[in-house]
C-alpha cells in the first residue's frame, strides 16, 4: 500500500507540476513551501481510510441499543484530525499503518466519548452536533452516558488487542499516555476547571491556558506523539513532535474561539455565538480578534519550524498546521 | 434479552430543536440568494377577525419569518369583511411579485366559505399546501408544495432515522388538514397504513397494531398507554386547550403522556413536537417557491 505522500515523491501528479515556484530546489530546512502540497486531497484520502477502519473497529453486537448508539456517534463524520495526525507522525518516523491505525481509531473513540458527554443536558446541553441530533437526543441520557463509557473503555482494549508489529513496551507507553490525556490530568481536569469558571468574568490568561492545554491540546498531543512512539521514534524526536502538537493545539483553540464570533452556524455545524451569549472568557475576548489571529498564525509558524528539519517528509504535518488557521469551520 | 421489545422508552422526538435547525438552514440558504433575486422571500398571512388564538399563531409565524429573513406581509381584515374583499386581496397577492407564499389563517368567520377562498390561491404560492392542485400532486406522488403539519410529521420521523417502510402505521382522524395527507405520505414511505376515525368500532384493537401511531383528532386523553403497542412510535398531532385546576389553560395533545411514555419508544409530545415543525415547514415551502420563482 502506497501512501499519497510516497506517491507524490515518486511521481509528481500533473496538478503539482502546474503549481509555480515549487520545485525550484532551493528548499532550505527552515523554509519549506507547503503550497504545492495538495492537503485537501491528502486529508480526504486519509479521512476515507480512517472512516473504513472506524466502521470495522466496532461491529454491531448485542445488546443492539448500545452498539447502535456507540456507532451512531463514532461514525457521525467529522474531520478525523486526531487519527490523521497519529497516522502522519507514525509514517514520518518510518512506521506503517498496521502499527498506527488501531491507535488512530482509539483516539477517535475517546474524542467521540468526550463529545457525547459534553453534549449531555448536565454539561453543555446541545441538541445538535455536525447537523445531526446529539446522542442523548436519539438514545436518551442513560444510553448516551453508557455509550461514552463503552467507547472510552473499548479504545484501550482496541489498542492493546489490535496493534501489529509493535513491541509491547511501546504499546504500553501509548496506553499510559492516552490514559493521562483523557483523565483528570488531561481532558477531564480541563473540563472541570472550565465548568468552575463558568460565569466568572475575572479569569486569568493562565487559567484559560490551563483549560485549553488540558481540554483540547492534551488529546491532540497524544495523537501526534503516539504515532511517533509506535514507530519507535527517539526521545528527542518525540519531544519535537510534542512541541509541534502543543503549538497547533493552542492555535486550534484560538481559531475555534475566533470562529465562534465570525462564522455562521452552518459553517460551524454548531450554534454560533454561543461563547458570546454565555459570556465565556475566550482568547478574542482577552486579546481582540486581530491579536488572536496574529497569535494563532505565529504559533502555526513555530509549529512548522519544529518539524521543518525533516524536510519534505514533514509536509503533511506542516500543511495540517496551516490548515488550522485557514479553516472556516 | 435484546430480542424482547423495547429498550428505550418515552424518548422525545424534539420538534422544537429540529425546527430551530431547519430555520437556521433556511436562513443560511436564503442569504446568498437575496442579492441575486433582488429581494428576500415573502410570505403573506391573511387573517380575518380577532380570534385571539389565531392572532397568536399569526404573530408566531411572523416572528419566525423575521428570524429566517423572510419578509412577511400581514393582511388583517375586520371580522365583517365580505367574501369579495378577501377574494380581491388574494388576487392582489397572487399578482404581487414580492410574495412567494400566501396563507389564509383558519378558522375564518362563519359567513366566509374558506374552501372557496383556498381555491383562489395560486397553487405555486400555496404555502400551506392545501390547494386541490397540491393535494392532487401528493396523491399522484408528484412534486409540489406539501401541507405543513403532515410534512412536519414525516420530517421529524426522518430526523430520528425512523423509516416507515414495512411498518404498520395507524392514523387516527381523516381531516384534509392532517389525517388524509399524513396517511398518504406514510403510504408513499412504504408503510402499511390504516386510517381510523369516529366510526371505527374498536379503536384500541386498531391502535395496538401500530408501529407508528399518529393521533390527529383533537380530543385530550384519547390515547392511553394500554392502547399502544410496546415500542411503538407515537406522533401526537392533536391540539387541545384545556383548563387547569388553577383556572389557567394549557395545550395538550390527544395522548395521555404519562401512560404512553411508559410504553412507546419514541414520542412527539404536545407542545414541542409537531407544532413547531408546522411553522418550520411553512417557511420551508415559502423558500421553496421563492427559489423556484426567482432562481430557475
Amino acid at each position: 500500500m502506497m501512501s499519497p505522500l510516497q506517491d507524490k515523491r515518486v511521481s509528481p501528479s500533473p496538478q503539482s507540476l502546474d503549481e509555480p515556484a515549487q520545485s525550484n530546489g532551493s528548499t532550505s530546512d527552515s523554509s519549506i513551501d507547503t503550497s504545492g502540497f495538495d492537503l485537501a486531497c491528502y486529508l480526504a484520502q486519509q479521512q476515507k481510510r480512517v472512516e473504513v477502519a472506524l466502521d470495522q473497529s466496532l461491529p454491531m453486537a448485542q445488546p443492539e441499543t448500545i452498539y447502535d448508539s456507540m456507532r451512531y456517534s463514532l461514525l457521525a463524520g467529522g474531520k478525523r484530525l486526531r487519527p490523521i495526525l497519529c497516522l502522519a507522525t507514525c509514517e514520518l518516523m518510518g512506521g506503517h499503518e498496521a502499527q498506527s491505525m488501531p491507535t488512530a481509531c482509539a483516539l477517535e473513540m475517546v474524542h467521540t466519548m468526550s463529545l457525547i458527554h459534553d453534549d449531555l443536558p448536565a454539561m453543555d446541553n446541545d441538541d445538535y452536533r455536525r447537523g445531526k441530533l446529539t446522542n442523548h437526543k436519539v438514545y436518551g441520557d442513560d444510553i448516551a452516558i453508557l455509550a461514552g463509557d463503552g467507547l472510552l473503555a473499548y479504545a484501550f482494549e482496541y489498542v492493546a488487542e489490535n496493534t501489529e508489529d509493535v513491541p509491547a513496551p511501546r504499546i504500553l507507553k501509548v496506553v499510559a499516555q492516552l490514559g493521562r490525556a483523557v483523565g483528570a490530568s488531561g481532558l477531564v481536569g480541563g473540563q472541570v476547571v472550565d465548568l468552575e469558571c463558568e460565569g466568572k468574568t475575572d479569569m486569568t490568561l493562565e487559567t484559560l491556558h490551563f483549560i485549553h492545554t488540558h481540554k483540547t491540546s492534551a488529546l491532540l498531543e497524544v495523537s501526534v506523539v503516539s504515532g511517533a512512539i509506535l514507530a519507535g521514534a527517539s526521545e528527542a524526536d518525540q519531544q519535537r513532535l510534542l512541541s509541534y502538537a502543543q503549538k497547533i493545539g493552542l492555535a486550534f483553540q484560538i481559531v475555534d474561539d475566533v470562529l465562534d464570533i465570525t462564522a455562521t452556524s452552518e459553517e460551524l455545524g454548531k450554534s454560533a455565538g454561543k461563547d458570546l451569549k454565555a459570556q465565556k472568557l475566550t482568547y478574542p475576548s482577552l486579546w481582540g480578534i486581530e491579536k488572536s489571529q496574529r497569535e494563532a498564525q505565529s504559533l502555526v509558524e513555530q509549529a512548522k519550524a519544529e518539524v521543518s528539519g525533516w524536510g519534505e517528509k514533514a509536509l503533511p504535518l506542516m500543511a495540517i498546521a496551516d490548515y488550522i488557521t485557514a479553516r472556516t469551520h | 434479552m435484546a430480542d424482547e421489545a423495547p429498550q428505550r422508552l418515552g424518548q422525545r422526538l424534539d420538534g422544537k430543536a429540529l425546527a430551530g435547525k431547519i430555520q437556521q438552514e433556511l436562513s443560511d440558504r436564503i442569504a446568498p440568494l437575496i442579492e441575486k433575486a433582488g429581494r428576500p422571500p415573502g410570505l403573506a398571512v391573511i387573517m380575518v377577525g380577532d380570534n385571539p388564538a389565531s392572532a397568536a399563531y399569526v404573530r408566531n409565524k411572523e416572528r419566525a419569518c423575521e428570524r429566517v429573513g423572510i419578509a412577511s406581509f400581514g393582511k388583517h381584515l375586520p371580522s365583517d369583511a365580505t367574501f369579495e374583499q378577501v377574494e380581491n386581496l388574494i388576487h392582489e397577492l397572487n399578482a404581487d411579485d414580492r410574495v412567494d407564499g400566501i396563507l389564509v389563517q383558519l378558522p375564518l368567520p362563519d359567513h366566509l366559505d374558506s374552501v372557496a377562498l383556498l381555491h383562489l390561491i395560486d397553487p405555486v404560492k400555496d404555502a400551506d399546501g392545501l390547494h386541490p392542485v397540491n393535494l392532487g400532486h401528493l396523491v399522484r406522488k408528484e412534486e409540489g408544495l406539501r401541507s405543513c403539519t403532515p410534512a412536519g410529521v414525516m420530517r421529524l420521523l426522518e430526523e430520528y432515522n425512523i423509516d416507515p417502510a414495512g411498518k404498520t402505521a395507524v392514523v387516527i382522524g381523516r381531516s384534509i388538514l392532517v389525517g388524509k395527507p399524513v396517511a398518504l405520505m406514510l403510504l408513499d414511505a412504504n408503510a402499511t397504513v390504516t386510517i381510523a376515525h369516529s366510526r371505527t368500532p374498536d379503536l384500541a384493537a386498531v391502535t395496538r397494531t401500530a408501529d407508528i401511531l399518529v393521533p390527529a383528532v383533537g380530543r385530550p386523553g384519547l390515547i392511553t398507554g394500554d392502547m399502544v403497542k410496546p415500542g411503538a412510535v407515537v406522533v401526537d398531532v392533536g391540539i387541545n386547550r384545556v383548563t387547569k385546576p388553577d383556572g389557567g389553560s394549557k395545550l395538550v395533545g390527544d395522548i395521555d403522556t404519562d401512560s404512553v411514555s411508559e410504553v412507546a419508544s419514541y414520542l412527539a409530545p404536545v407542545p414541542g413536537g409537531v407544532g413547531p415543525m408546522t411553522v418550520a415547514m411553512l417557511l420551508h415551502n415559502t423558500v421553496l417557491s421563492y427559489i423556484q420563482r426567482c432562481c430557475s
